[in-house]
């Protein structure tokens, strides 16, 4: 197995960086993009016909990146990921797609970014509260503000952790929140949830954005749900992933992760299941 | 009087949040996501409490009757003095325990409406009470039912209390959590609707920014203050915290409230479905 170090690999991925996480990711990806209704539901088309430059922080595998480069022929996309893998899977896709407006690049963004001031319309950051430590956040945003263009925007998304009637799932968050407090990804004043979404717009509001708004979101995965299928399928690896980043930061025995991953897969297929993710989309203007 | 976790009912009938007032006040849409409200004739507000809802709904809608119940009597009171002094005169509000069998007619509302009454009764009570509300609505009108999970903060003490709540409302039976980490009533809403029997139910999520400088911040943060001074003999007979803690921990949150770094957002899910 294993074993979770971001700081012999400089890689926050809880889950690993393997092709199995890529497909998880890229699934997960599809997810979203649903829930929230789209690639940039609350930008006017208005807005979308003035954005040429995009960049997508934490890309991952590029999912998100290459759909909005397939939608919007006039945007060149840019994406960054620490991690070489999805770098290759995000270029080979872009390959076999024919898009000759999707670019991706390695890029760590706990530290300064490879690109010039003011070089992009949009800047979008989706659920890197997964991969960087809270403290790497403040850091990255003047970064982000760095290389917006004036009048350009910037837009942060954030989940908080499933909320669902399934005891080995609320059980499995209350050891996942103890191992992400442990590792430095936890943000939450309780330990009930990860409390990314009262920090984005203070985020964006601390480094100078004016016109900040923010828009819900959610994802229910209960059961009966057209979401429950592939909710079950992105969890179940999920948490297959996540086991040495528990298991190795001490957050939960070996034992009882694998009782109650067993628990989970029985709850999740009854028809009483029910739960729902709560997710944050703010975004803000550089003046 | 209604099952309540909270010892202090004379005093009031706290909800646990009001997440919806300040869209309600800032925009006068208390219904954002029925698209059709003509044929809405009359609404029946479930523990409406201060009135605050009902009343607004009346003001932002001339052409219907707003009934609200509450089985608190002082409360009713003051949300009649509010209907008058604010000249709305299609809105009433009647003292009726709102979850036991209400004295009404069948099919009396097009619309039978409760906002975050999740603390004040069991988990297991919901399926009789909603075919309660289900009786007195028309064929073709629908219940509508908002619920949030606890806000999410960071800052302690604030968030503490919260849990505390969510502990105390699961170890009473109050909580669709199988273990009390969150309340589970937004995920349980739409299924509760479809098993009392409506057809059509849709869902959809708001949020409430009410961080210091956010337009929600004042009306929010006087709202938790009373909420979290009236929750604390819930809080002790339930055993979750002493007397110690929890005073000291709300003279924190009081603090924490007033600084510029206080942050909090509360998602909140409206969901309706049609009675067939």
């Amino acid at each position: 197995m294993e074993k979770y170090d971001p700081a012999r690999t400089k890689n926050w991925y809880i889950l690993g960086d393997s092709t199995t996480e890529g497909v998880h990711l890229i699934e997960q990806d599809v997810n979203f993009n649903t829930s929230m209704g789209g690639l940039l539901p609350e930008q006017s088309q208005e807005s979308l016909t003035h954005m040429s430059h995009v960049l997508d922080v934490a890309c991952g595998p590029g999912g998100w990146a290459l759909e909005l480069a397939q939608a919007h022929a006039h945007m060149q996309v840019t994406g960054i990921d620490i991690s070489s893998n999805m770098i290759e899977s995000a270029n080979a896709q872009a390959r076999a797609s024919g898009l000759d407006n999707a670019r991706f690049k390695v890029g760590n963004i706990t530290e300064p970014l490879d690109f010039p001031n003011e070089s992009f319309d949009l800047v979008n950051a989706r659920h890197i509260e997964e991969v960087i430590p809270v403290t790497a956040f403040p850091p990255l945003f003047q970064e982000l503000y760095r290389i917006t263009r004036r009048g350009g925007v910037i837009r942060i998304t954030g989940s908080e952790w499933g909320v669902t009637n399934s005891f080995a799932y609320e059980t499995l968050m209350r050891r996942l929140l103890r191992a992400s407090r442990i590792a430095g990804l936890d943000f939450s004043a309780d330990g009930r949830n990860l409390g990314i979404t009262p920090w984005l717009r203070r985020f964006l509001r601390e480094v100078g954005c004016v016109n900040i708004q923010e828009r819900p979101s959610f994802l229910d995965f209960s059961a009966g749900m057209a979401q429950h299928d592939s909710g079950y399928r992105d969890l179940t690896l999920a948490f297959e992933l996540m086991q040495p980043f528990l298991v190795g930061v001490g957050a939960a025995a070996p034992q009882e992760f694998e009782e109650l991953k067993q628990r989970l897969s029985v709850e999740m297929l009854e028809n009483s299941f029910r739960g729902i993710v709560y997710t944050l989309t703010a975004w803000g203007q550089k003046p | 009087m209604a099952t309540s976790p909270f010892a202090e009912r004379g005093g009031g009938t706290p909800r646990l949040f009001n997440f919806d007032l300040p869209f309600v006040k800032k925009t006068d849409q208390p219904l954002p996501e029925q698209t059709d409200v003509s044929t809405i004739q009359s609404i029946l507000d479930i523990a409406s409490g201060s009135g605050e809802w009902a009343i607004a709904t009346a003001q932002a809608y001339p052409h219907m009757q707003v009934v609200g119940i509450d089985n608190d009597v002082p409360m009713v009171e003051s949300a009649r003095a509010q209907a008058r002094a604010r000249g709305v005169d299609n809105v009433h509000f009647t003292i009726m325990d709102p979850f036991q069998k209400l004295e009404m007619p069948d099919s009396s509302f097009e619309l039978v409406n409760a906002r975050f009454i999740n603390g004040f009764i069991p988990a297991e009570a919901w399926s009789k009470v909603l075919s309660e509300f289900l009786r007195v609505t028309r064929a073709g009108g629908c219940i509508r039912l908002t619920e949030g999970e606890l806000p999410i903060s960071s800052n302690p003490a604030f968030a503490q209390i919260g849990g505390m709540i969510s502990q105390a409302l699961f170890m009473t039976g109050r909580s669709f959590s199988p273990e009390g980490r969150l309340l589970s009533i937004t995920p349980a809403l739409q299924r509760l609707l479809q098993d009392a029997g409506c057809q059509d139910t849709r869902q959809v999520v708001s949020v409430t920014n009410f961080s210091a400088g956010m337009e929600a911040h004042a009306d929010l943060s006087d709202d938790f203050s009373r909420t979290y001074r009236l929750v604390q003999p819930f809080l002790l007979n339930a055993g979750v915290t002493t007397q110690e803690e929890v005073e000291q921990l709300y003279q924190q949150m009081q603090g924490e409230m007033h600084a510029d770094d206080f942050s909090a957002v509360g998602f909140y899910l409206t969901v309706w479905g049609k009675k067939p």
